[in-house]
């Protein structure tokens, strides 16, 4: 017994020793940039966490396979160190210690989930080390002027961005808004942010109105808006309630130039139940396997869609898209850096505008990534991407129930 | 026997003055990794205190950590307070907490009083999720010291090690009073402890008391050093297994065990993590388990009888009858 014992510590000191030589060997071979990154591999998150590891693998494979990152006159290949979280957030910010002070890394990918890249955030900040991050999207991780951090999941705030850009080309743009939301807090966010923009944008809010999650009678909200004549109403909420919104404002004969709705339109049910109801109808997303951007890794989205799903045998989704875009839009400023200062690539991350297959990559000054959410109709029955370049042309205005 | 006293004093005096220095000559990350260790040898210890000493297995210690960790928050974040009096407020506030719980909660016995205070814990989250000042679920920030990154891991390493040092000092003091007999005596029996007059309730509630008071401490150290706190992780009921397997592992009811325990468990798992990235979870249970199965008195139990020999193995298992 005394002796298996022994044989199995000495087998475990080897095994470490190998382990640790070996690391060393392979990185004097060619020249590596490291990004490293502390994720849930395992524990609560570990679902959320893996998607953003096949997206992370796959755009650095594609990155060297392109030839690499282009520093001077110097090539580097992305290589990313990986630690497991445990999706405890005093793991992950000591693990993140680990990589900066230990491993080198030279610049950090984030974590998932909010409550984890905050302490994680405020670790790069204290050795200001750029981190970009696509698995956190509270506001409160930009709120304190980190300035290390950027995060490429839209805020709450920006989901109804462009659709209010896109009222301002058409004519004659519309000029009331009505909006309407569920009490929780991710669409009072939602509503807080639109209100903000349309007024920024010169639109009128004529209406701003709460309703209980999972309410059903819409009638009152619905004939005061018809009182006011609102040009667009915009919903922020729940399938259930977006389908009920729809019906009534049938039944009520309340026709405002445009309806869009957070949350819906995406949904086949949506469709199905409403038939002919739904036409016209618009709806937002960040990112659905439906669009098409220009890449930079890739070709286009529908490129990047089709080699995903043959990697990894399943549908990609606004998670793998945004972990894409982090590790494209680091490769994009350090070639625009021309250095591997962290001081020079946080800038040039700053001053990021890139087209990925996620869309387009700019900042705002807090580190989170500007709207990108874009403009789903409902046509022919079935739902296209209408704007910023979309396959099909928004139909406008919504023609009346009657007049169908 | 003086001799013997005398060796074990300058024993822990030299562990202290290698343990003061280890900052000196490592980079940042060991410095942090040392500082998780000893909140954990610190809240392992403070379980020991009710766990081990007293016999009632807490499931919800990690409340006074929670509490520790926003009184800290709240007092440093809304009402612009110094670190140091947040500090001592965390640690006076988890003790007074852990006497009003402690007064209906440990009337409870066995597993009544497991599941008690593992139900204050998960009410407190809900608490602290829905407050205002606590910023809900969202989470609070804390200021963030302002000083060069290695002196600010200097500082919580040293506040960790100077709150070790003060819980294993009470819990000595304690533990040749009268009232760590009183602990021991309800630990072996407490209908006859209380039948040859120890006051019982007053004993358990002291326990009680200075474990939310040292791991209210490590709360307060531990929020300022994350500078955000969430509801979630801070109340989480790993939190509350993880001392009870250190405190297990190195040894319950001694002095020294939990110490230990926090020790090797932490150099464990962060060595099994080091090199298997997926299995390392299940490695750590195993060795948790053998541990378990082999010396059920703790490795802690090992070194005081010098005995790493099979038959030591073998007679613990006997023993136990595993």
């Amino acid at each position: 017994m005394k002796g298996l014992v022994r044989t199995a510590l000495i087998g475990l000191i080897a095994l470490g020793l190998v382990a640790s030589l070996e690391l060393p060997a392979n990185a004097a071979a060619t020249k590596v940039i490291k990004l490293g990154c502390a994720i849930s591999f395992t524990g609560g998150k570990s679902r959320s966490g893996k998607l953003y590891r096949d997206a992370y693998d796959m755009a650095v494979e594609q990155v060297n396979k392109k030839g690499g990152v282009k520093v001077g006159s110097d090539t580097y290949m992305f290589k990313i160190v990986y630690y497991d979280d445990k999706s405890d957030p005093t793991e992950s910010s000591r693990l993140v210690e680990k990589l900066i002070t230990q491993d080198k890394v030279n610049f950090l990918l984030g974590p998932y989930s909010s409550g984890i890249t905050i302490p994680d955030s405020l670790v790069a900040q204290r050795y200001e080390i750029p981190m970009i991050e696509g698995g956190g999207a509270s506001g409160k991780i930009f709120s304190r002027g980190n300035k290390y951090i950027f995060g490429t999941l839209p805020p709450a705030g920006q989901y109804f961005k462009s659709t209010l850009e896109m009222l301002k080309t058409f004519t004659p743009a519309p000029k009331t808004v009505a909006i309407l939301y569920s009490d929780d807090k991710f669409d009072l966010s939602v509503a807080k942010g639109t209100k903000a923009l349309a007024e920024q944008m010169g639109m009128k809010v004529v209406l701003y109105e709460k309703y209980a999650e999972g309410a059903t009678d819409f009638n009152s909200i619905l004939t005061k808006l018809k009182a006011m004549k609102a040009d667009v109403m915009l919903v922020a909420g729940h399938t259930e309630e977006s389908l009920n919104v729809t019906q009534q404002a049938k039944e009520l004969n309340v026709c405002p130039k445009l309806i869009s709705m957070t949350v819906g339109p995406s949904e086949a049910d949506f469709r199905k139940s409403l038939g002919k109801d739904a036409e016209y109808i618009f709806g937002v997303a960040s990112w659905s396997t439906q669009m098409n951007f220009k890449g930079y890794l890739f070709k286009d989205t529908q490129e990047f869609v089709k080699l995903f799903k043959a990697k990894f045998g399943y549908d990609p989704d606004y998670h793998n898209a945004s972990g894409i875009a982090d590790v494209a839009v680091f490769k994009d400023a350090i070639e625009r850096a021309g250095s591997l200062n962290p001081e020079k690539v946080r800038d040039a991350i700053a001053a990021t505008s890139l087209a990925t297959i996620y869309g387009h990559v700019e900042f705002n000054p807090n580190g989170q990534i500007k709207g990108t959410s874009v403009v789903l109709q409902i046509q022919g029955g079935k739902i296209y991407q209408v704007y910023p370049e979309g396959t099909k042309k928004p139909r406008y205005p919504f023609p009346c129930w009657k007049e169908r | 026997m003086r001799n013997h006293l005398l060796r074990n004093y300058l024993l822990c005096g030299v562990a202290l003055l290698a343990l003061t220095l280890v900052p000196l000559f490592c980079n940042n990350f060991i410095i942090r990794f040392a500082t998780d260790i000893l909140m954990f040898a610190i809240m392992a210890s403070a379980w020991n205190l009710i766990g081990g000493y007293t016999g009632y297995a807490s499931f919800g210690n990690v409340v006074f950590f929670g509490i520790g960790a926003y009184v800290t928050a709240v007092l440093m974040e809304k009402a612009g307070l110094n670190f140091f009096i947040a500090f001592l407020s965390a640690g006076m506030g988890a003790a007074l907490f852990a006497i009003l719980i402690g007064l209906p909660v440990l009337r409870l016995r066995g597993h009544y009083f497991a599941i008690a205070t593992l139900g204050v814990a998960e009410a407190m989250k809900a608490l602290v999720q829905n407050l205002e000042i606590t910023e809900g679920n969202s989470g609070i920030y804390l200021p963030m010291m302002d000083l060069a990154v290695r002196k600010q891991y200097y500082f919580f390493f040293y506040m960790m090690l100077g709150t070790l040092v003060l819980t294993l000092i009470v819990t000595y003091i304690l533990l040749n009073a009268k009232l760590g007999y009183s602990l021991i005596a309800i630990r072996e029996d407490e209908d006859a402890a209380n039948s040859v007059g120890i006051n019982t309730t007053y004993a358990k509630t002291m326990a009680f008391a200075l474990s939310g008071l040292f791991t209210g401490f490590c709360g307060s150290i531990y929020a300022y050093q994350q500078a955000f706190i969430k509801p979630g992780p801070a109340f989480t009921v790993h939190t509350t297994v993880k001392m009870i397997v250190m405190a297990v592992f190195g040894g319950m009811g001694k002095l020294f065990g939990p110490l230990l325990g926090a020790f090797s468990i932490e150099i464990i798992s962060e060595f099994l993590s080091n090199y298997f990235l997926l299995a390392h979870t299940l490695f750590f249970g195993v060795v948790v388990i053998l541990a378990i199965v082999f010396t059920p008195k703790g490795i802690i139990d090992m070194i005081i009888q010098k005995r790493f020999g099979l038959a030591y193995f073998l007679e613990n298992i006997r023993e136990h009858r595993v």
